[in-house]
Order: structure tokens, then sequence, then C-alpha cells
């Protein structure tokens, strides 16, 4: 690129010699700014380190966005509106009014909507000199490689470990770079995995937490503008690697703690022995991550099986592994021991009895009679379906939330 | 005062939401490595037990195992993955 203009002279380092500079984008030819693309892209082309050769290359650069969710939607919006030239977005779920507060790539019009169908009509209003593609489906082993290829960077935006491993394993399995975040009520993770020499996401964390341990945003909570602030900081780093300027965030781990307003960096190194990007990978192949997240099962009580034991004055001993914050919102009685805390808890239960474990949807309550069952309390089954289930099945009074 | 400074260990995400505690400091003496501390956490506070296995420690902000030795006055950080998006 022999690219130079008035205010980009080159002076040698406005491109660092980038060793993760992603092999489909640097041979491409960069087409000239139009003159409104000129305008719009002013101020940011005013900066030494993009000028109007680095805007080009945004031009010319392909991302993938896997999510059009809380992360998905600054990372949309910004990277369409900084002139990333070919946006494709990978998501299958419809809008939901709880989606709102947090994914303002989507509308209160939009509700009920795919979100692709919002979002492009969102970034094709932000910025119509780009191009955006959109796959209505979930990003899943057989479908992952096909949708990875030609692209120059993955933005992971996923909201679950199965797809962030499945991500994390396309990405290095294919050279593309990762760049990862992910929320947690007020906090935060960023990192860029799969650039060569680089760690991927199995060096930091080698494998999933069962489900159930770790709460989703749905169970967890979180604060609105959380993933605002991740996904911008996200969708910056995809813009570095983009552009090829800067440090990106190769090889540390990003934490940001929204409530005490910290930022902390950890530094972590590519392990040799992961099973990944090792020096003797295992893994070859996507993983089927149906298989890989299978569980054994846990023994199941449907709320129909529990309402009718009630009713015969036959009930199994009720236990709600919530937080006392959810008991405000709804309930159906029984022992209050938050998940977290039922393993020092344990002696305020009795073993030989037969005990039915709920929470709001059966996810963590799973979680608990595994734990349960650990600890010798063979009679533990998990309310299948949980609150919501007992709400759409049993009883509509009690709220679904 | 002591001349031995405590090894300041750093909680995030679910283990923070879990134990209710942002930091706790324990006595170097105690705790010679990430593995010996994890042990002596996981006693007073069940959810670290749990969640040994997941937890990536970090020791004085650079990555690190449970044979990790610890001195006085190190920071440890416990981090462990969200999925949330
Ligand atoms: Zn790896």
């Amino acid at each position: 690129m022999t690219c130079t203009t008035a205010g980009a002279t080159s002076d040698g380092d406005r491109f660092l010699p980038s060793p993760y500079a992603s092999p489909s984008n640097h041979s491409l030819t960069l087409l000239p700014l139009s003159d409104p693309e000129k305008r719009r892209y002013g101020r940011q082309v005013l900066l030494p380190e993009v000028g109007i050769e680095g805007q080009e290359r945004l031009q010319a650069s392909r991302v993938l966005i896997v999510g059009a969710g809380g992360l998905g939607s600054p990372l949309a919006l910004y990277l369409a509106a900084a002139g990333v030239g070919h946006i494709s977005l990978v998501d299958d779920d419809v809008v939901d009014e709880s989606n709102l507060h947090r994914q303002p790539l989507h509308g209160t019009a939009d509700v009920g909507r795919s979100k692709l169908d919002s979002a492009l009509e969102r970034l094709k209003d932000l910025n119509p000199h780009i191009s955006v593609t959109t796959h209505a489906a979930r990003f899943t082993s057989e479908n992952a490689m096909g949708l990875l290829q030609g692209h120059d960077v993955i933005a992971d935006g996923t909201d679950n470990f199965q797809t962030r491993y499945l991500v994390n394993d396309a990405s290095v399995l294919s050279g593309v770079p990762n760049v990862h975040a992910s929320v947690f009520r007020f906090e935060g993770q960023v990192s860029v995995f799969g650039a060569p020499g680089g760690p991927c996401y199995r060096c930091l964390y080698p494998e999933p937490p069962p489900p159930g341990l770790v709460p989703s945003c749905a169970e967890g909570g979180v604060l609105g503008v959380l993933p605002g602030t991740v996904g911008t900081l996200q969708a910056t780093e995809v813009l570095k690697l983009l552009l090829g300027i800067g440090t990106p965030l190769i090889g540390r781990l990003l934490l940001y703690d929204a409530l005490s307003a910290n930022f902390d960096t950890v530094s972590i190194q590519r392990d040799p022995g992961c099973p990944l990007c090792g020096d003797q990978p295992s893994i070859d192949k996507l993983i089927d991550y149906d298989a890989f997240c299978g569980l054994e099962a846990v023994p199941e009580m449907t709320v129909v099986e529990l309402n009718d034991r009630q009713a015969r004055d036959t009930a199994p001993y009720l236990l709600d592994v919530r937080e006392p914050e959810e008991l405000q919102l709804a309930s159906i009685g029984g022992t209050l021991i938050p998940l977290g805390e039922l393993s020092s808890r344990l002696h305020e239960l009795n073993r030989d009895e037969e005990l039915v474990v709920y929470c709001r949807t059966g996810v963590r309550s799973a979680q608990a009679v595994r734990l349960l069952q650990d600890h010798g309390f063979g009679r533990a089954q998990n309310l299948k379906g949980g609150l919501r289930a007992w709400s759409l099945e049993i009883d509509p009074e009690i709220p679904i939330y | 005062m002591s001349a031995s400074e405590p090894v300041r260990v750093r909680l995030f995400s679910v283990l923070k939401e879990r134990t209710g505690q942002s930091e706790i400091l324990l006595d170097a003496g105690d705790v010679d490595s990430v593995g010996a501390a994890l042990s002596a956490l996981g006693r007073t506070y069940p959810v670290i037990a749990d969640y040994r296995r997941w937890i990536r420690p970090a020791v004085n902000r650079a990555y690190a195992d449970e044979d990790t030795l610890l001195k006085s006055g190190d920071e440890l950080a416990l981090i462990t993955p969200v999925s949330g998006g």
C-alpha cells in the first residue's frame, strides 16, 4: 500500500508490523473514497493513525459479528458508523421487550421482529455506504467455518459458553482473530484471542463451567449500559486490528468493573499444552457442542406432578435456590437457600427426605440437584422448567420475570 | 505492624457476588502457593471450593496456576469466565 495523503505521511510506524495482520485483508485492492464518504469519515481520516488509507482499509474489511444483542448492538452500530465495509451478522433471536434496556440496536417498534431485520434497517440508515449481510441461524459446529470464511475478524457477542467455545475454536482453526467480550452484572472481560502467537480462549479457560454454575444475564441480571461500555471496547479492538494500529489486547485480559470504575489488565500467554492452539493440539475440528456440554441428566419432577402431589397432601420438601431478591418477584414457597450458599448449608437439609429443587427456569436448580447428589442426597429432584413452567401450566398468577 | 505484608486476594464476577467480598487478605505465612490459598479460601467460602476447577488465578497481574508460589505482598486475582452478552 503506497497511498499517502497530506496529514498521513508515511512515517514508518503508522501501521505496526502487525503479526496478526489477516491474510484476507492486506492483499485487497483499496478503492478510493467517494466525496460523501470523505465528508462522512472526515474526522476519523484526520487522525494520522487512520488517514485516507486506513479508511479505505476499513472499507475493504469484513467483520463477522456473532450475536445481535447487548454486545452486538454497540459492535454493529460503531463498526458500521466507522465505515467497516462488510459486516456479517449471525443471530436467530427475536426482539423482546426485556432486551431493549441494553440493546439499542433495536427499538420499541421492533419488539417481536427478527433481530436481524431490525438491525439491518438500523445499520442501513446509519451508514448506506457499507454492506450488511445477515444470517438468520444459530452459530453451530455445522455452519461456523462457512460463516467465518472470508472475514478478517470475528467479534464474539454471544451470550452462552457453548457458542463462545465454538467461536474460539473456529477462530483458531481458520486463523481469523477473535475479539472477545463478555459481561456479568456490573463487570466485563475483553481480549483478543486466536491471533498468531497469542493465546486462545481455551488457554485462559480450558473448559466451560457446567451450565448453572455461572448465571446468564437472564438469571444474574445486567446493568443496561454495561454491554455498551464493554461492546464499544470490543469494537475498538476490532478497529485496531483492521487498521493495524496501537497495541491490541493480544495476551492480555481486560477486566472492567463498573461499580468501582476500575480497569485491570492481566497478562495471559498461549499455553503450549492447550488442546486447541498448543504445540500438540488434540482438537483439529469443531466439536459438536451439544455433546460437549451434554450433562448427565438429573432426576426431574414436572410442575403438573408437583401440583398433584401437593393436592394429595404428599408434597415433597421444596427447596428454592434463587437469590433473596427474586423471592420478592415470585414464589411458590419452600425453603430459600441460594445456590451459592447451598454447599455450606447442607446441614439444614435432610438426606433421606424427598427434595424438589426449583429456581426461575430450572437451570440453577439442576446444578443444585447435582451438588446435592454429590453429597448423598439420593432423593433430590429438579422442578422441570422452574417457576416459569409453574406460571405457564399451573398458576398464571405467578408472574414470569 | 507485622514485617510481613498479607497476600491480597481480589475476587471478580461470580466469586465476588457469591462471597460478598471483593478483597480478602490472607496471612502470607499461611499460604505459600496459589493452591494453598485456594484451599484456605475454600474452607471459609465453600463457593470457592465449588468453582475451584474453573478459576483462573493471576498473581501480580500475570497468569498463574495452582503451583505458583506466593510471597508477602503479592496480589492474587481470582477470575472466572462470564458468558453474558
Ligand atoms: Zn489455546
